[in-house]
């Protein structure tokens, strides 16, 4: 046996945990995860539709705004012609569209999820901890938002600012995206709230008090990390959740508004054509957004079993 | 045991009550009637000294731990730490005093947080008191903690589901040793354990008493335990003091009836002595705290009331009628420190143990 193996084998003897478990949680999390093909799978799924979201022009050289009415209703071409998915019937190109319309519906997504997650976490964690009258007034909040419908409500709030006057696509999603946060918070904020309640009474986060850890500490570093699985379990499907639900506000006319494109406005005026033999229309989009979807529920699937010390 | 000079007492603790409001109703919650957890608990530990304090379940043990590291308001009673009166204080002044008292828990599966490292969690002392040891020295000083107790110092980076039970609460004993205490509480700190670990637990602690001269307020259901480590004993029933004494007092010259039902439940590990000791079996569980019992609180259960009341002649109650109207106040026996609250303290000793 040569000096260099036997150093290898000496190494590996007093390292032995080096391996698996010497890292953070985060970094566990990490190994996990890459030994799973379908994550490996969703992660590119994902990555792919961010880059299109992010350069829209590195996939199409057309402008989602121009369209021929020369050109209308083309039949998707294949990649090599000058509309590779087709043109919708005022012969704007579908390509264009499905690209430039990933950076609304992702931004939508993104926006409505975070800021949701966000209000649902600091709410759900102050209702759980000090209990008594914070708690008994963001509950009562909780249960009038919650039986409001979505839909009548985005009605009725979004019919009243249509007028208002919007540029550059933030402002085209602002309205849709402040209306779906409002009613989107309520859901975190009961988990959360559950979750504290069940975690701040254990023996931890009394050791951290008797210790003397004030209350933002206790919450911050001993609660939330062990109350916010389920959240993060949430997420990836709130995300396809929001899309899916601005593509029912643009199809009711009051979701992100033309002439900008989103995933959801392309899949309504596609469903119109769906039945005149235009089913490409339809299926572009829709594919688009299942697949997003699919890729991050997997993600987040896979991230709550990989985050969880009990599972290992 | 010499009575130690004032100036040795770190902890005294004088008629400390701890209630519980019971609250009914949806929109309006009205008090329904009161829990008394603990009810006039006095107790005194020493520099260096082990009091341990025994009692069943549902004793108010584990609230006395509690109201003694802060975390628990106290409802009426005093608690002075080292002289100073602590339970009016405010939060500013109590974190200072928490570097004094710290807790040793039951159960290491729950009192560590899962998510933290082993480092994380014995240094987070330090975050919290930045002044207990300097920044650069953080990491140094939790190595040496982690020494201390036992567990080695390289492994500052697992977390705690990488260890076993016994290594868990090494790591929960080096997180409180971390603000340098001079008063542990350990709330059963090896009844979850496995008894060839609690023999290595209990040595630790008694390692740790001599080289850091720490004061154990030492809870335990587990008397052999307690009359193993403990200098002073503190018999507790429903919220109240039994009988107190030095463990030579208590475990042999017992005064109460309830330590007496006690001491006879511990097995023995010689069968011949066995033989001729026969336990005291007592009836039924011990009764709600939210309503007692009047008078003595141990006579629903006594198995000397009605030795005692046969022998004066009673109402037929089979319960001295003292004993249900009168609640017995600790009351000095022959040796001195060795107190019992109970009316007919003489005769535990001279009833047959055995009686059926």
């Amino acid at each position: 046996m040569s000096d260099q193996t036997v150093q290898v084998l000496i190494t590996e003897e007093q390292n032995p945990e080096e391996g698996r478990g010497g890292g953070s949680i985060w970094g566990d999390a990490f190994r996990t995860l890459r030994r799973r093909p379908e994550v490996i799978i969703a992660a590119l799924v994902a990555l792919f539709f961010l880059v299109v979201a992010l350069f829209p022009k590195l996939f199409t050289s057309q402008d989602p705004q121009h369209c021929d009415i020369a050109d209308s209703g083309i039949p998707p071409q294949g990649f090599g012609g000058a509309h590779p998915f087709g043109t919708d019937i005022t012969g704007c190109d579908m390509l264009a569209g499905v690209v430039y319309g990933a950076r609304p519906s992702l931004l939508l997504a993104f926006i409505v999820v975070g800021l949701s997650v966000l209000i649902g976490v600091t709410l759900g964690t102050l209702a759980g901890f000090y209990l008594g009258w914070v708690d008994t007034i963001i509950s009562r909040a909780v249960e009038v938002f919650l039986v409001i419908p979505l839909l009548l409500a985005a009605l009725l709030l979004l019919s009243l600012f249509h007028g208002a006057e919007t540029s550059g696509v933030l402002g085209s999603i602002l309205q849709p995206a402040l209306v779906l946060t409002l009613f989107g918070w309520m859901g975190y904020t009961r988990y959360v709230r559950a979750n504290v309640l069940e975690t701040k009474n254990l023996d931890y986060v009394v050791a951290a008090r008797v210790l003397g850890a004030s209350d933002l500490r206790i919450m911050v570093r001993h609660v939330l990390p062990n109350a916010i699985g389920t959240v993060t379990a949430l997420v990836p499907t709130a995300i396809a959740g929001v899309i899916g639900t601005e593509a029912v506000l643009a199809f009711l006319g009051i979701g992100v508004r033309p002439p900008a494109v989103s995933w959801g406005i392309l899949i309504s005026n596609g469903s119109e054509r769906f039945a005149a033999g235009s089913q490409y229309l339809l299926l572009f989009p829709l594919g688009c957004l299942v697949l997003t979807v699919l890729a991050f529920v997997i993600l987040g699937d896979a991230l709550r079993d990989a985050l969880d010390p009990k599972l290992k | 045991m010499p009575d130690g000079s004032e100036g040795d007492v770190l902890l005294q603790v004088d008629d400390l009550v701890k209630y519980y409001p019971v609250r009914r109703g949806v929109v309006f919650k009205r008090t329904v009637g009161q829990v008394r957890a603990v009810d006039g608990v006095s107790l005194t530990l020493r520099r260096g000294q082990t009091l341990g304090l025994v009692g069943e379940s549902g004793s108010g043990k584990s609230t006395l731990a509690k109201l003694l590291v802060g975390v628990e308001a106290p409802t009426s009673g005093r608690i002075l730490v080292e002289g100073v009166d602590v339970s009016g204080m405010k939060r500013a002044e109590r974190r200072r005093l928490r570097r004094t008292i710290q807790l040793i828990f039951q159960d290491p599966y729950t009192s560590l947080n899962p998510r933290m490292s082993v480092g994380e969690i014995v240094g987070e002392a330090f975050a919290i008191h930045p002044d207990a040891a300097p920044k650069g020295a953080r990491t140094k000083a939790v190595r040496e903690l982690l020494d201390l107790v036992g567990l080695n110092p390289d492994h500052l980076n697992r977390y705690p589901h990488q260890f076993s039970g016994g290594q868990r609460q090494r790591i929960g004993i080096a997180r409180a040793l971390a603000v340098k205490p001079r008063i542990l509480i350990c709330d059963e700190p090896v009844s979850a354990l496995d008894v060839s670990i609690q023999g290595q637990v209990i040595n630790l602690l008694e390692k740790l008493q001599d080289e850091l001269g720490l004061a154990y307020l030492f809870i335990a259901h587990d008397l052999s335990v307690v009359r193993h480590i403990a200098d002073q004993v503190a018999v507790m029933y429903l919220g109240r003091t039994a009988e107190t004494g030095t463990d030579v007092q208590v475990f042999e010259q017992t005064r109460h009836p309830y330590s007496r039902a006690l001491m006879s439940a511990v097995p023995l590990p010689d069968p011949t002595l066995r033989d001729t000791r026969r336990p005291i079996v007592l009836e039924g569980e011990v009764p709600s705290p939210a309503a007692p019992p009047s008078g003595c609180r141990f006579h629903t259960r006594c198995w000397l009331a009605p030795i005692v009341a046969g022998r004066e002649g009673g109402d037929g109650t089979g319960v001295p009628s003292v004993c249900s109207t009168v609640q017995p106040e600790l009351e000095q026996q022959e040796a001195s420190g060795h107190l019992a609250a109970c009316h007919f303290a003489a005769d535990v000793t001279s009833e047959a143990v055995g009686h059926d």
